[in-house]
């Protein structure tokens, strides 16, 4: 792969995982825009499954990116997704690794 | 990972969060049925006032009862069907129903100190003109703030309109015609932007 990020510079180890995976990815940049947002609102905003989508937010949960609220609008019950403020520093700081990355 | 890889993550993450930014403004559907309500009980009011509708000016308290029965109302019903919608927590939307409820909140008080001067002190019911004196200039102030939020340059030329019609109003304090002047300004500074917004959303 000609395209191969390859610098003695790059700090790769200073990409954040958790985050740095598409779906995920969407998901974070949505939050950072839209928050909280709906559970169906993710799910039509990234083109993920229902359970795909579940998966990886339990991911970003666990390291304390998001936070799931479940309650009810009506009668009806809805699953609020909340990007916390740890969530917010930690997208901060991807965005800035990529930027440096990408050498801008 | 290549480097194109990574710059089409990059765009889908910006695309989405792009798409969450420009979330038009939702609340055109709760503007609309203020407007309409406030455009009807001007009128009403400068109708009973001048005696074209021959009903007893007593009954104006029960006009405006009903118009915050009503409006209060609605604004649930709406309120909630607003929070379904996508984007309904976006910066921006979050923004508009905050500061739309403050403005409430300031009506709400300025109709209080009335009501309590009205029993206690020594004002006339005079005294209500001055609320919509301070309500266009208050509408005004809100719809600067989302449209330097929103960056909708058209809401700033409402704000500016809002503004205009207090300083109208406060000219036609204490006459009857400040109803219809109000009436005919909600038009322009409620109804029409509202129904601008919601076309906007689509």
């Amino acid at each position: 792969m000609t395209d191969e990020i390859e610098s003695p510079d790059i700090d790769i180890g200073a990409i954040n995982d958790v985050i740095h995976g598409r779906l995920r990815l969407g998901v974070m940049a949505y939050l950072s825009a839209v928050n909280p947002a709906s559970f169906p609102e993710l799910i039509d905003k990234t083109g993920a499954t229902n359970g795909n989508l579940s998966t990886h937010l339990t991911k970003l949960e666990t390291a304390g990116y998001v936070r799931q609220e479940k309650g009810y609008n009506g009668k009806r019950p809805q699953t609020l997704v909340h990007l916390t403020k740890t969530g917010r520093i930690a997208w901060i700081e991807y965005l800035e690794a990529m930027k440096k990355l990408l050498g801008h | 990972m290549t480097k194109d890889a990574l710059m089409a993550d990059l765009e889908h993450a910006s695309r989405i969060a792009r798409d969450g930014e420009d979330t038009p403004l939702l609340g055109g559907p709760i503007g609309l049925m203020w407007g309409i309500l406030m455009t009807m009980v001007f009128s009403v009011q400068y109708m009973i006032l001048e005696q074209i509708l021959p009903v007893a000016q007593s009954n104006l308290t029960f006009l405006w009862i009903g118009f915050a029965a009503i409006g209060g109302f609605g604004s649930f019903i709406l309120g909630r069907k607003q929070d379904e919608k996508p984007g309904s927590n976006s910066v921006a939307n979050r923004l508009e129903g905050y500061v739309w409820i403050m403005f409430a909140g300031m009506m709400f008080t300025l109709a209080t100190g009335v009501i309590l001067n009205l029993l206690f002190g020594n004002g006339t019911y005079q005294l209500w003109d001055i609320m919509i004196v301070i309500g266009f200039a208050g509408q005004g102030l809100a719809y600067g703030v989302v449209a330097k939020m929103t960056k909708l340059g058209w809401l700033h030329i409402t704000a500016l309109l809002s503004f205009i019609l207090s300083a109208i109003c406060f000219a036609a304090f204490g006459q009857t015609t400040i109803y219809i002047i109000a009436a005919i300004g909600t038009i322009f500074t409620v109804i029409l932007p509202s129904l601008r917004t919601m076309k906007m959303a689509g």
